[in-house]
């Protein structure tokens, strides 16, 4: 049985886990196209100024595409947010249960960030069908890897989410703040003023970007494209360590399912005489056995000679103190 | 060798001491039971034993392999009962699930295998988290309150189950505060001031409500 073997296990039972969080698939399914829907009825159509640093010009667009992107984007991180928050926060326990029982902890987490992937590449692609029914971006497929970026930025964000807070309430509350006010200041409707700095520091700063580019001038960047890698690689990295940590193995088993034998040992001792004459036996590494013999009258130390050899020996176990 | 030998185990949260020094070795095939009040420390012992928790001092040695049963149920609601046995098949790297099934049918939940874990009722529930901890056979099988949720006739069958474990080698730790545990168990100690004491105590120390006796084992 391979790491590939456990690897595509893992890959399964994550992406069923994701398929059975009905909360996430209703969303999906409803929450898009309602969405979108409403921002294209509500929203005025009419020219607006953006400052797209892509090309370091001010563009004007239409306003009501451009809150369609930001209501697209707001959706699709929303829902991969909770989703991987879900997951992770959900499973915490479970893995660590099968990290202990010998499970590979690698094989968990590489796992998760496929199902990621899987899940924001899905998401984006119904999100950008769904936006199509109302007008075609420019460039459709970069457009698309935009929102598809945008999704996995806040997978990460989910991931750490997920493994530092307990409560779903928490993490809900977090990320759907986070989303909020990321996606929507970066809209030029919400805050003129647009293109100050500090918004290169927001999570889908990139991704906004790209999207804008796409749809509308057909400026692309790499750059922009890795800004959002990075907070993805930021986020995801913290999560995945806390995970790490928290499925930590204290006995440190390499293979469970093999006995453990016992190590050889080496104890270091100080050996003093007190006052009154008796010996003080210090370890500085590993347990010390002392066993005198109750029949010998010398009362001698004989360390050398295992217990278990001698019914007659009684065997106390000094100290563990490690200095 | 002993499968399992405990020396001068401390931990401490926050500064409060709850394990002052544990020490105890298990023997080859026997049932070993630890019992203690509410907060003694029981749990925490046992997570750490598993490898859940670090210990602050001490040392644990191990002469085989290890099941552990938590005293909180850990499942994946979203997995089918089958889909859980295929995942710990992997994790202890079994060629096959035998003996899982052979577990599942002997504690009545056969009919369940293709049931999410999160549409089982509680005491089903702790038979899946029972079968994970005994799934891969091993030689030390540690037990934090292993029956909670079961009616009586799983009750007793949970004990047939542990027992057949220490006839046939095993070693077989359990956390229990039942009083109608204590005559089933071969070796009995009781976890008080951070550390393990001779078994002489009487029920009415337990958290049951049984009439005091005073219980001998060992």
């Amino acid at each position: 049985m391979s790491w590939n073997d456990s690897l595509g296990d893992a890959t399964r039972y994550e992406i069923a886990q994701h398929g059975r969080n009905r909360v996430a698939l209703a969303l999906v399914v409803a929450f898009i196209p309602i969405w979108l829907t409403l921002v294209h009825m509500i929203i005025p159509s009419g020219p607006i100024a953006f400052h797209h640093d892509v090309t370091g010009r001010v563009v004007e667009l239409d306003a009501n595409q451009l809150s369609m992107i930001s209501g697209a984007m707001n959706a699709v991180t929303l829902i991969i947010g909770f989703m991987m928050f879900s997951a992770v926060r959900r499973s915490s326990d479970f893995d660590r249960r099968l990290v202990l029982a010998g499970y590979a902890r690698s094989a968990l987490l590489v796992a998760k960030l496929l199902a990621l992937g899987l899940a924001a590449a899905v998401v984006s692609l119904y999100a950008t069908s769904v936006l199509m029914l109302f007008w075609m971006p420019e460039l459709l497929v970069p457009f698309y890897l935009s929102l598809v970026l945008s999704g996995l930025t806040y997978g990460g964000i989910g991931i750490l989410l997920g493994v530092v807070f307990r409560t779903e309430l928490a993490g809900m509350f977090l990320i759907i703040m986070i989303s909020l006010v990321d996606v929507m200041v970066q809209n030029p409707i919400i805050t003129p003023s647009t293109g100050v700095d500090g918004f290169s520091l927001l999570p889908t700063y990139g991704a906004m970007q790209n999207s804008v580019g796409a749809a509308f001038t057909g400026d692309l960047s790499l750059g922009y494209f890795l800004l959002g890698m990075l907070w993805l690689a930021g986020a995801a990295l913290i999560g995945l360590v806390a995970f790490h940590r928290r499925t930590r193995d204290h006995i440190g088993r390499q293979d469970p399912s093999v006995p453990r034998q016992q190590p050889e040992r080496t104890a270091t001792v100080v050996v003093s005489v007190t006052a009154d004459g008796s010996l003080r036996i210090r370890s500085s590494s590993g347990p010390v056995l002392v066993c005198s013999c109750a029949t010998d009258e010398s009362r001698e130390a004989r360390p050398a000679v295992p217990a278990e050899a001698r019914p007659d020996v009684r065997t106390t176990v000094l100290t563990t103190d490690r200095t | 060798m002993n499968p399992l030998r405990v020396v001068d185990l401390h931990k401490a949260f926050r500064g409060r001491p709850v394990l002052t020094g544990v020490e105890f070795e298990l023997r080859t095939g026997e049932l070993f039971g630890i019992i203690g009040e509410n907060g003694a420390g029981k749990s925490t012992l046992l997570r750490i034993l598993a490898g859940e928790l670090a210990a602050d001092r001490g040392d644990i040695i191990y002469g085989g392999t290890l099941g552990y049963c938590p005293q909180k149920i850990v499942l994946n609601d979203e997995l089918t009962v089958e889909q859980h046995l295929r995942f710990f098949q992997r994790a202890y790297r079994r060629p096959g699930l035998l003996r899982a099934h052979e577990l599942v049918e002997r504690l009545g939940f056969d009919q369940h295998r293709g049931t999410r874990a999160g549409l089982l009722s509680g005491g089903t529930r702790q038979k899946l988290n029972l079968v994970i901890a005994l799934m891969h056979d091993p030689d030390v099988v540690l037990m934090d309150e292993p029956y909670q949720g079961f009616d009586w006739d799983n009750y007793l069958n949970f004990w047939s189950i542990a027992e057949e474990l220490r006839d046939q080698g095993r070693t077989v730790l359990i956390i229990s505060h039942i009083a109608h545990d204590i005559d089933r168990f071969d070796r009995l100690r009781r976890l008080r001031n951070g550390q393990l004491a001779e078994p002489a105590i009487t029920e009415s120390t337990l958290n049951g409500t049984v009439p005091a006796t005073v219980v001998t084992a060992g």
